[in-house]
């Protein structure tokens, strides 16, 4: 499509644009070696090598910050000849969710990982030290490889990234862009509807701040070993690690609360891959964390806390591949789509794990180790096997969650081979929540366990007899306090067994020990806080999964299960909804429900629902209306997400959703297939008289002339007709009234058909009156007659009409007054149909000729001109034409009108859900808490 | 250093089997005929057989939404979800049910759906003439 000059497109974007993703590339290529190779220099040299580092990191930070301030400028902007504006912006996205847009899509999230990497280098040059310009060099070679990934160049015939500047054109090939034009006419494809949500504009950068900052102990790992300084590096990264823990659990949080309050699956963990992915790199960081105190304290476990770090990061590139290749397909919900980057995250997964290795292997001689073994009775015996369990739990999560990897390489190799191994894929587990509840219930067992009592022991050990009196009385309270506990705590839970309470016991014991902890051993060292913290919200935490867990319950109008149902050994998957309709109370489970009405705004359509909470002896508890709503897309074609209310208590949430609702609404084509369905009869009313239908009679009573609907503005000139029609089952009273309308503005009609839901009548007017009523001030023939003031004219249909006056200086809506007018409107009483009204037309002569400004008012159906001034007599001329409504009204009326007043609804009640979200909030400060206390 | 040996081999040994029983709920994707032998709760990928109708009577029953599915070797069968109809059913260009066979009839707790992705759709709306 060469040739063609465009219009309309903001070209300069995308030439700036380019410019700073070049230089962002370059400079972080310059400023890896740079930086990497100041580590040899001494003296002046150094001073050099530095002050040219600053002078890189400065520019690589005005280049990547130009290009996500270019990036939001055309969002803001609304440049749709952009593919990524057209992508993920539209014309009624609000403002305060540009940010989200710009990280919904890869490069825009790719971006705001580099925006953390920048950061986090200037963190670290904050706290310089030996391996500050090492580590930024390390970080460099990170942010060029991500550079890569929104390059956009073909290098050997295989495109390089994704630029996110390319014209929408430059993307697609389709006949729209012959129009030189074209940027006039499209308009943005807009943000997905679920990402419309508060949270999602704070859970994306801090997800991405953990993601990268994992960065910072893979970086000083790999720096200890490249410099030689093999424990050196311990101390300063310290704080680091439990930095980027602490983020990257603050993330993954915030993404179960994201789940749990805006996705309708009732739930805030689903063991989704994307979810899972973001898990195990904090699992492996926090094992990498265990093993970095036992290294600091002991000297043991350094060459394991390195391969902790290096897998961690690793793990956030894998994981980085699975959401971001589309190889994840039909196993996520909410896995990115593939840009074709696959092979590129490939080779960066494959470089993270190899060069470390590598270099860990070549000094894995020279790192000091300790001879002796541990002692049993030591601390750090106990948490390096706590260490490996978090391992292994990563292990074991990572494992089921690569299946889609396995059947890619199957289908890699077989490809190499020329064998077709498609029958060798495999599938996730049927039940993939059981299938990890299974394995990692166990696995929190023992790290409770571990957790509850770890702190007891010391460093380096206790010799037996020093294993003293104390500590065995502390570990016996804790142990008698922690089975007391595990019963009470046990009779609350509404399905139990033996393995349930061990979990409870183990949570008890971790929460209680550490709890413990506090008043009797915490005096000796204050920097253990965070530890104790981070334990105890982890009990808190097991304690909520056990809760929500099991006592998790469907809120539904009678359980009955039916006898021979195949799901007797899982209820909770059967009759989970249920429907309302509209106030028409439904008794669930101790509350009156009562669906009051349902409102359309912006683009959602809010349900107010009535709850009174009874006890069982009917006493009113609590009363309360819940509003969850349904959000249509950008287009109103279709209802795009259903959003879940939640009303919290201090022990449970009521988490409601809607869960279907009619047909009509829920989308253009369905709403046009049901009206398909409709069986039509046509009829013509008269005012009065009876129509039969095939089940009910319809009388049409009254036809309101003056009919106002409150959404469309009426002129004089235009009218609104609204028809009362009774209706009854024929041999019966009538009992129910229906109010079609019709508007008629001065270009086109619109119909407002109705709908009993409860007889499934729906009346709609015919198109045939539209046609009768546009055609009517043609049709009718006209009277004249001339008046002098105060004379009365009596027309063959008996209307009146009397000249009371003139005015000199008319303004109507129709006539505005122009230089040289010559103007006279003249004011006549009319009195048709036993009504009286004052109408105004206007004569006029402008440049030389008679002009006529008529009134035409359809609700007094009146058409009058005032057309001639006899200048011989004084008699004023004046035309009528009436503008009678039809006798008889043509209707079409369908008596199989589906139901619309219904909602299928889901109530489920989560206790102790807070616990979850405080144990993991006491998870992520305490983590914090203890970065705070090593930040010098 | 016998004792980290022995722990060391108590981890490996404990590590295999738990992986090996993991992978025991690892399965294929089953077709129709494989379900009805089995008897057991599989999970079968196919497309939404759109030449048959599909049957969501909410006022009837809330919980039951029937259609018919074609596994990978073509064969089409009925399937009741046990749930509301799940949103943007017709645009699946995949379906993931879960659940066992029952009388020819597929009964599924559960349904997974791939849908056209937002990123693959080229539609340019065109801006209406207002």
């Amino acid at each position: 499509m060469t040739g063609i000059q465009y219009q309309g497109e903001h070209l300069w974007v995308q030439n700036l644009g380019y410019l700073f993703i070049i230089f962002a590339f370059l400079s972080t290529i310059y400023l890896a070696i740079i930086a990497i190779s100041s580590y040899r220099k001494e003296g002046k040299q150094f001073e050099l090598y530095h002050k040219w580092s600053y002078l890189g990191l400065g520019f690589h930070a005005i280049c990547v910050l130009g290009i996500i301030g270019l990036m939001l400028f055309m969002m803001m902007k609304q440049y749709y000849e952009y593919h990524y504006v057209w992508e993920h912006v539209s014309a009624d996205l609000p403002m305060k969710y540009i940010l989200s847009a710009f990280w919904e899509g890869q490069e825009g999230s790719f971006l705001l990982w580099m925006f953390w990497n920048i950061v986090l280098c200037l963190l670290l040059l904050r706290h310089k030290n030996q391996f500050t310009w090492m580590n930024i060099g390390i970080i460099m070679i990170v942010q060029a490889i991500l550079m890569s990934m929104i390059l956009g160049i073909h290098v050997f015939g295989y495109r390089l990234g994704s630029n996110p500047f390319l014209l929408l054109r430059q993307t697609m090939d389709i006949p729209l862009f012959k129009n030189p034009n074209y940027v006039a006419l499209i308009e943005g494809n807009g943000m997905n509807p679920l990402l419309q949500n508060y949270w999602m504009i704070i859970h994306p950068p801090t997800l991405f701040l953990g993601f990268s900052s994992t960065v910072l102990p893979f970086a000083y790992a790999l720096s200890g070993l490249i410099t030689g300084k093999f424990t050196e590096w311990l101390k300063p990264c310290l704080k680091w690690s439990l930095f980027s823990a602490s983020f990257l659990g603050m993330g993954i949080l915030m993404g179960g609360i994201w789940a749990y309050e805006a996705l309708s699956f009732g739930g805030y963990w689903a063991w989704d891959p994307v979810e899972n992915m973001s898990l195990v790199p904090w699992l492996v960081l926090i094992a990498g964390i265990h093993g970095h105190l036992i290294a600091q304290s002991t000297g043991y476990s350094i060459r394991a806390t390195i391969v902790f770090y290096f897998l961690s990061f690793a793990l956030v590139i894998y994981s980085t591949y699975l959401t971001r290749s589309g190889v994840l397909g039909d196993t996520s919900v909410h896995a990115f789509t593939g840009l074709g980057l696959g092979w590129q995250l490939v080779g960066f997964i494959l470089l993270t794990l190899i060069v470390p290795f590598v270099i860990l292997f070549h000094a894995n001689k020279s790192i000091p180790a300790i001879k002796q073994e541990e002692k049993i009775e030591s601390r750090e015996f106990w948490m390096f096997i706590g260490s490996l369990i978090l391992l292994f739990s990563a292990v074991l999560i990572t494992f089921t969650t690569s299946i889609p990897v396995y059947n890619k390489l199957l289908d890699f190799f077989g490809g190499i081979v020329g064998a077709d191994w498609k029958s060798y894929h495999r599938s996730a587990p049927v039940d993939v929540v059981a299938h990890h509840n299974r394995f990692q219930i166990w696995i929190a067992v023992v790290m409770a366990l571990l957790s509850g009592f770890g702190l007891y022991l010391k460093y380096l050990g206790t010799k037996l007899s020093g294993f003293n009196k104390g500590t065995f009385v502390k570990i016996g309270i804790i142990v008698v306090a922690s089975i007391l506990l595990t019963l009470l705590t046990g009779y609350f839970l509404d399905r139990s067994n033996i393995s349930i309470y061990v979990l409870l016991f183990s949570t008890w014991f971790v929460i209680f020990g550490n709890a413990y902890y506090i008043f009797t051993n915490l005096s000796q060292n204050p920097k253990i806080k965070g530890a104790v913290m981070s334990h105890i919200g982890f009990g808190l935490l097991l304690l909520g999964i056990i809760f929500t867990g099991l006592n998790r319950k469907n809120i539904v109008p009678e359980k009955f299960f039916q006898e021979d149902s195949i799901f007797q050994e899982d209820p909770e998957s059967i009759n989970r909804h249920f429907l309302l309709f509209k106030n028409e109370k439904k008794y669930a489970d101790g509350h009156w429900l009562n669906f009051k009405h349902d409102t359309f705004e912006n683009r959602f359509r809010k349900y107010t629902i009535d709850v009174v909470r009874e006890d069982t002896s009917g006493k009113v508890q609590e009363e309360f209306t819940l509003f969850p709503d349904v959000q249509y897309d950008n287009k109103l074609t279709k209802v795009a997400a259903a959003n879940p209310f939640i009303r919290h208590y201090w022990n449970k949430d009521l988490f409601t959703l809607i869960a279907q609702i009619p047909a009509v609404q829920m989308d253009v084509e369905n709403a046009k297939k049901v009206e398909d369905s409709l069986r039509y009869e046509h009829y013509t009313f008269h005012l009065q008289d009876t129509v039969l239908g095939k089940k009910y009679y319809y009388v049409l009573s009254e036809i309101n002339k003056d009919y106002k609907d409150p959404k469309v503005e009426l002129n004089d000139d235009e009218i609104a007709l609204q028809f009362t029609i009774l209706s009854g089952e024929i041999g019966q009273t009538a009992n129910t009234t229906l109010k079609p309308s019709i508007i008629f503005k001065t270009d086109e009609a619109f119909k407002l058909p109705v709908q009993d839901s409860k007889t499934g009548i729906r009346i709609d007017i015919s198109d045939s009156l539209a046609y009768t009523i546009s055609k009517m001030n043609l049709s009718a023939k006209p009277v004249r007659f001339s008046l002098k003031e105060s004379e009365e004219f009596k027309a063959p249909d008996d209307s009146k009409f009397k000249l009371i006056g003139f005015e000199k200086n008319p303004a109507t809506k129709q006539y505005q007054k122009q230089e040289g007018d010559i103007v006279l409107g003249a004011k006549l009483e009319i009195e048709k149909d036993g009504k009286k009204s004052e109408l105004m037309p206007i004569y006029l002569i402008r440049n030389q000729a008679e002009i006529f400004v008529p009134v035409i008012n359809y609700s007094k159906g009146v058409k009058l001109a005032f057309t001639h001034i006899n200048p011989e007599n004084g008699n004023m001329e004046f035309e009528y034409t009436p503008l009678n409504l039809p006798q008889s009204i043509p209707f079409r009326v369908a008596e199989n009108a589906p139901r619309t007043d219904y909602i299928v609804m889901e109530i489920i009640e989560f206790p102790g859900i807070n616990l979850v979200w405080t144990g993991s909030l006491l998870m992520v400060f305490g983590l914090a808490l203890a970065a705070y206390y090593r930040r010098k | 250093m016998k004792k980290s040996l022995l722990f060391g081999l108590i981890f490996l040994g404990g590590a295999i089997a738990l992986l090996v029983s993991a992978s025991k709920d690892i399965t294929s994707y089953a077709s129709f005929s494989d379900a009805r032998k089995s008897g057991n709760a599989v999970k079968i990928v196919g497309q939404l057989d759109k030449t048959k109708d599909m049957v969501y009577d909410p006022v009837k029953d809330a919980n039951s939404f029937s259609f018919y599915v074609m596994d990978k070797s073509g064969e089409s069968i009925q399937v009741i979800l046990k749930a509301a109809k799940p949103q943007d059913f017709e645009l699946s260009e995949q379906i993931v049910v879960t659940g066992k066979m029952k009388d020819n009839v597929f009964i599924a707790s559960d349904v997974l759906l791939k849908c056209p992705s937002k990123y693959k759709d080229e539609e340019i709306y065109i801006k209406s003439q207002s």
